[in-house]
């Protein structure tokens, strides 16, 4: 994709009381991209993120990130030299910025008060300081409540002010922990858009979500966790490309005997390879959709149901999500056939 | 700086609600005022004090009065039970109960009872001690009207003895003529004579034996004679007589012979009269000597009762001169005795209580235990909130991602806690040198000195407490726990004399006491800084140390990340991770700089936007390679200091002036840098 790697996890592996919450992960970060972790809970993605930005320490495994990146931006002629970001914790908490699952800041502070706090801890100038919270205030649109308490805040302006204070010091690469848990949709569409300006201002954003039909829209590449292991890492579409494989055929009809359908569309060698019913829909999946899309109109037309609406479409990421685990069930059931 | 930005949050978020604001900020200068105002008043008490007297008299009436003449409310009560309950229902405080037959005599021990309410330990003893002084005094002034009649019969006693002493003298005197006296006694016993010189009976006897025999022979002559005369008579008849002659002669010789005969008989009767007469002459006789043998005896009786006498005398005397002596003795020691005043006998030591500072009301020597009392609970609280707000707090997160040093956190809540107490410890010590007029500041380096240790100790115990504990509740019991601790092992409250010597010496060691002890010496007495050595300086030192403890032991995890292939990766250690050929290179483009003189040339060079790429408001990437890679720190402070490039250009190029680069180095490098190339 043309771009820097600026972060790079190797065999990062980090226990709590013998039970392995991270299993030898590695993945690299590109230079301004949104990379979405995503993952069931209780996956890792918190632990993940902690250990990448050092307040968890992995047992094993290194997290580095680019040295000579954050020397000279230009860096088309810089030879990559990654160092631990243990080894230079002080210019590393320069460059990253964060903003966890629970908002992080004084609540007994103002929004103003808040940003200025951790500005200062940056070692940020008067003058510097001044213009970054005012930019931030307009970015996050805080600044009516620039003078309200922390503790006073909405779900939405506290997550709000927390990624601004993750801002303060204008980082490299920001990491975001669930940005829109806990929110409504209106409030998580105002966070995925922040998200977006604040990409498009040229930082490279980390971030991990369960909501998948939000990091399917945002982010650039994918990492996919499953019981503590990277199961991929790539763009959507590749992934879909990869794992979905076939297309979906999304239906609503009346009176809805799904099942009756399902089994006359299902047989034998034929061009459906599933069929799922999930709640008002009825949805196929084939590599042909065209085919089976007329094969449906016309049972549809025999059992006299009368359709209400019909798209073809690939899988999202929370079909892929799910199919991947899945598949991994089954390996793990095999693998453990197999050892028996 | 970020030091003054932690202290001015920390400041913001303790002062943000103006009720937890004026709390910490006011509320330990509105506990000292009021407790000022309890200590600076009187030193009496009202008291309300019940008595049971089951006779009245004039002596239980003169106590009751002397009671009465205080300001205490006295109340009589009908009997004992009814002056307990009272006291049980708070409403008197002590019930003095007088005994029966309540009177001054030897025999009456005259014990009066209090019943007080244990209890109440606060005042019992106050209690105790005011009314029973006011009924000593009443007492002793009983004593004293008793000691007074006691003078004045001592006195009455020597004027008597002196009149005693004179009428010895006259007695003495007598005494003296009694024994002459007795003496001539003595004498004229010894004089009298016992010896009976009367001749003996028997001669007289025989006398008279003789003198009747010769009466009786003087008788017969006469018989005869007239016998004869009568023969002659009768003879004479021849002689021519009358017959009536001889007759009348016959006659005259019968009476004759008749008076001789009576005068015979009766001679015989005289001598019989005389023989008795000589018997009863010596039975008188014998009688006689008997008597005078026994006067003889008495005599000499009576001549060793004269001498017993006189020896008796003498032994009076004797003893009347030793009673004179003894007398005088008396006397004397009785005016020798130089104490005459009553009242110096009810009193004979008079206690007069003189402050050996100069006493202005209770709060002076109050106050050293109320200001450390003050910096103690605020010190322990405010520390240990502050500390386990900041652990617990959901920004701890965020400052650990910041590049903080966790230490200067907790040095930055340490310098807040310090700022606050320490204005209200100052606060306190002007009000209490210009409103209670307590000296304060006339031994101010001491007194400031015992503050400020006093002040770091707390805290940094504090601060320990909050690290010890996860909840604020936790930590706010500890500090209420441990304060408490300190306030009740201290002689504010029981007098550490009154403890086991093991218990005591262990107490001693209570930092309260000490800092409390060192505030009031330095206040009272104006004891100087080295009389503090080496109490306040080892207390000092603990504080300290737990505080260095408490920065240090604060680590963020990356502390303890363990390392790598043994190697320990430094910040210092950056650049030996990497290439060995580019780590001194800076690299701008396609523009490279090995040296100082290269980083001048590359940055004259620069275009606006390359400039400002490398140094703006954020960073200062020709510093930091400065610092890293020509590790010239100096050079690399100075360029951080501005953001202008004709600035930077000036500071290069005097540092190049200054240390001008070898040119061997250089070529060098461009010689290896070129053969790399190829």
């Amino acid at each position: 994709m043309g771009r820097e790697v600026i972060l790079k996890v190797e065999n990062v592996s980090k226990s709590f009381d013998k039970h392995r919450v991270l299993k030898n992960i590695s993945f690299e970060v590109h230079e301004g991209e949104i990379l979405g972790i995503i993952g069931a809970s209780g996956s890792g993605k918190t632990t993940l993120l902690k250990a990448i930005s050092g307040f968890l320490l992995p047992e094993g495994g290194e997290v580095k990130f680019r040295y000579d990146c954050f020397q000279d931006k230009r860096k088309e002629h810089s030879i990559p030299v990654f160092c631990s970001i243990y080894s230079r914790p002080k210019l590393y908490r320069n460059i990253f910025g964060f903003a966890s699952q629970t908002p992080s800041f004084y609540e007994k502070l103002t929004v103003v008060e808040n940003l200025r706090y951790f500005g200062s801890l940056y070692k940020l100038s008067k003058k510097a300081l001044d213009s970054n919270v005012e930019v931030l205030l307009a970015l996050m649109d805080l600044r009516s409540a620039r003078k309200s308490l922390g503790g006073k805040l909405s779900g939405g302006m506290e997550r709000r002010l927390d990624i601004a204070c993750g801002l303060i010091h204008d980082p490299e690469v920001l990491i975001l922990d669930e940005p829109t848990s806990d929110l409504d949709p209106v409030l998580r569409n105002h966070i995925w858009s922040l998200v977006q300006k604040i990409n498009r201002r040229g930082t490279t954003i980390i971030l991990a979500s369960h909501h998948l039909s939000e990091v399917e829209h945002f982010c650039t590449r994918i990492a996919i966790i499953r019981e503590g292991k990277l199961v991929e890492l790539d763009s959507l579409s590749k992934l879909k490309t990869k794992h979905a494989g076939s297309q979906q055929i999304i239906l609503q009809s009346y009176p809805g005997k799904y099942d009756n359908i399902a089994k006359a569309l299902k047989k034998p060698g034929g061009k459906v390879f599933d069929i799922k019913i999930k709640g008002s829909e009825l949805v196929l999946y084939s590599d042909d959709p065209t085919t089976v899309l007329h094969d449906l109109l016309h049972t549809l037309e025999m059992m006299g149901e009368e359709l209400i609406d019909v798209k073809v479409t690939r899988p999202g990421l929370d079909e892929l999500f799910l199919k991947m685990s899945e598949k991994e069930h089954h390996k793990g059931i095999r693998d453990e056939r197999g050892l028996q | 700086m970020k030091l003054l930005s932690i202290i001015k949050k920390d400041f913001k978020v303790l002062l943000r609600s103006k009720a937890s604001g004026f709390l910490v900020l006011f509320g330990p200068l509105l506990i000292v005022l009021l407790i000022s105002l309890f200590f600076n008043g009187r030193s009496s008490y009202d008291l309300s004090i019940g008595y049971h007297a089951p006779e009245k008299n004039e002596l239980t009436a003169s106590f009751v009065s002397a009671l009465k003449n205080t300001s205490y409310a006295v109340r009589e009560f009908p009997d004992e039970d009814s002056c307990v309950e009272k006291i049980k229902q708070g409403v008197i405080h002590t019930c003095i109960i007088f005994p029966k037959d309540f009177q001054l005599r030897n025999e009456n021990s005259n014990e009066l009872r209090f019943l007080v309410d244990y209890s109440k330990m606060n005042l019992v003893y106050k209690v105790i001690d005011s009314v029973s002084g006011i009924l000593e005094l009443e007492s002793k002034e009983v004593s004293y009207s008793l000691a007074s009649i006691l003078l004045n019969k001592i006195n009455s006693t020597i004027n008597n003895l002196g009149h005693e002493m004179d009428s010895e003298s006259k007695i003495s005197s007598d005494l003296e003529k009694s024994q002459g006296e007795l003496a001539n006694a003595g004498l004229s016993l010894g004089s009298i004579n016992f010896e009976l010189s009367i001749p003996t009976t028997y001669s007289l006897s025989n006398k008279t034996i003789q003198t009747n025999q010769t009466l009786q022979s003087l008788y017969n002559n006469t018989l005869m004679l007239i016998e004869e005369s009568r023969g002659f008579i009768n003879m004479l008849d021849d002689y021519d007589l009358n017959d009536s002659e001889i007759d009348e002669l016959n006659y005259e010789l019968d009476e004759l012979a008749e008076m001789m005969g009576n005068a015979h008989n009766a001679s015989f009767d005289r001598v019989d009269e005389l023989f008795a007469l000589i018997t009863q002459l010596d039975a008188g006789i014998a009688n006689l000597q008997s008597n005078l043998v026994t006067n003889r005896q008495i005599s000499e009786d009576a001549k060793a009762k004269i001498a017993s006498a006189r020896s008796s005398t003498d032994n009076a005397r004797s003893g009347l001169s030793q009673l004179k002596d003894s007398l005088a003795s008396s006397k004397s020691s009785l005016q020798s005795i130089s104490i005459n005043s009553a009242e110096t006998i009810v009193s004979p030591v008079n206690t007069r209580i003189e402050p050996i500072a100069a006493e202005s009301s209770n709060i002076m020597f109050t106050f050293p235990f109320l200001l450390i009392l003050t910096i103690m609970f605020v010190a322990l609280f405010l520390s240990s909130t502050i500390t386990v707000f900041e652990k617990n707090s959901k920004a701890v997160f965020r400052n650990y991602i910041t590049p903080t040093k966790p230490s200067l956190l907790v040095f930055g809540s340490f310098i807040t806690c310090l700022i606050i107490i320490l204005c209200q410890a100052i606060i306190i010590l002007a009000a209490a040198n210009y409103l209670l007029g307590i000296a304060v500041f006339a031994n101010a380096l001491t007194v400031f000195a015992v503050a400020l240790a006093s002040i770091i100790f707390f805290i940094a115990l504090g601060m320990l407490t909050g690290r010890l504990f996860s909840s604020q509740e936790g930590a706010v019991m500890a500090s209420i726990i441990l304060g408490c601790v300190f306030l009740f092992a201290s002689n504010l409250v029981v007098p550490l004399e009154s403890l086991a010597p093991a218990l005591s010496g262990i107490i001693k060691a209570n930092p309260f006491i000490i800092f409390s002890d060192l505030l009031r010496k330095a206040i009272l007495f104006k004891s100087s800084l080295s009389g503090t050595i080496p109490t306040l300086p080892i207390l000092f030192g603990v504080g300290v140390i737990i505080l260095l403890f408490l920065f240090f032991s604060r680590r963020w995890p990356s502390k303890s990340m363990p390392k790598q292939s043994g190697k320990k990766l430094a910040a210092q250690d950056l650049l030996s991770e990497l290439d060995e050929a580019e780590k001194n290179v800076f690299v701008c483009g396609e523009k490279k700089a090995r040296s100082e003189k290269e980083l001048f040339e590359m940055v004259s060079e620069m275009t606006r936007s390359e400039f400002e790429d490398n140094v703006n408001l954020h960073r200062n990437r020709l510093a930091d390679w400065v610092e890293l890679s020509l590790k010239e720190r100096k050079l690399a402070s100075r360029l951080r200091k501005t953001i202008s490039k004709k600035q930077t250009l000036e500071i290069l190029a005097e540092d190049i002036r200054k240390h001008p680069p070898k040119p061997e180095e250089g070529e060098d490098k461009k010689d290896k840098e070129g053969e790399k190339g190829k």
